[in-house]
């Protein structure tokens, strides 16, 4: 009875290891792969469920500028309502003065762009090209990169 | 012999409370990974206008390489500098390539081909005009982007930069 026991106690502890060593091991595989496939950037306007950012190859990391948001209503810099994406579409001018004003006081020399996938690029071209006659040196567009999840 | 047994079996120390306190470490990482991050990953594609001085003539054999998109079809413009015997210093080639779509959707995989070989002729030239229609949704757009910048055989142009066509403001 004495040597059954022993016997058992020996063959349990490797076993033991060998299942703890695995489980080490998935877990570490788990976290490389979050730790590589998430983001610490903040999430794009989480109050508008539509917003969809376009697909992009790209793996470069965004540089901090100035956030301007293009959605299909409306043209915001750091998150406040500037001007009406809708009105702008269908004029036929080159500027969006009221994205010019906003940009041109915060002195931005860079400006991350990140426009709907949905909107046309009439309205992309603008946003872009007044924030470049308001002093930005450094255009920006946002994508969601297809390293994510 | 019994006795002398016995120290060896004490030279093995019980790994499993380290290795607990381990996986108990990750288990409580995981959550914190979780919440403070997000899984939509977010690229930055540096891009010029058209207009500001980046466009000017490359000093290379290929001095000019402009792609417009209109709906689904891809209209390629190229200017290279002559080599033929009787050219004069300073002619170029201008040549114009339409590339329709394939089910709806740009054939950005030809494109690609086409670029590859503009690339070969001139591995100086970086830099290429995108000119989209009016009407082209972003995520069009910045597919046609992706596909100037690089292939699965590396850079293709990595300056792009974006124009009007023509009459627009």
């Amino acid at each position: 009875m004495r040597r059954l026991a022993s016997g058992r106690r020996r063959r349990s502890a490797p076993a033991g290891r060998a299942g703890l060593t695995s489980l080490v091991d998935v877990v570490t595989i788990l976290l490389v792969f979050l730790l590589r496939s998430y983001s610490s950037d903040p999430p794009v306007r989480p109050d508008d469920g539509d917003f969809q950012l376009p697909l992009t190859a790209s793996e470069t990391p965004v540089p901090r500028g100035l956030a301007v948001d293009v959605t299909r209503e409306l043209v915001a810099v750091e998150g406040q309502r500037t001007a009406d994406t809708g009105y702008y579409a269908d004029r036929d001018v080159a500027l969006i003065e009221e994205l010019y004003v906003a940009v041109q006081g915060r002195g931005a020399a860079a400006v991350d762009v990140r426009v709907d996938r949905d909107v046309p690029y009439r309205v992309t071209r603008k946003v872009l090209f007044t924030c470049q006659q308001a002093g930005a040196e450094r255009l920006t567009l946002v994508a969601r990169s297809r390293a994510g999840l | 012999m019994r006795r002398l047994r016995a120290p060896a079996a004490a030279a093995s120390p019980d790994l499993r409370p380290a290795l607990l306190s381990v996986v108990a470490l990750m288990f409580l990482l995981l959550p914190f990974v979780l919440m403070t991050t997000s899984s939509d990953k977010l690229a930055g594609l540096g891009l010029s206008l058209l207009g500001d001085g980046a466009a000017t003539p490359s000093p290379g054999v290929v001095e000019r390489v402009e792609i417009a998109l209109a709906g689904d079809e891809i209209v390629l413009r190229t200017a290279i500098r002559a080599t033929d015997v009787t050219a004069d210093a300073g002619d170029t080639v201008e040549a114009e390539t339409q590339l329709p779509g394939v089910d709806g959707h740009p054939d950005l995989a030809t494109l690609q081909a086409r670029l590859r070989d503009l690339r070969r002729l001139d591995p100086h030239q970086q830099r290429a005009t995108v000119v989209p229609a009016d009407d082209t949704s972003t995520a069009r757009v910045v597919a046609l982007v992706d596909a100037v910048r690089a292939d699965r055989d590396g850079p293709l142009f990595d300056q792009v930069i974006l124009g009007a066509a023509e009459g627009t403001p």
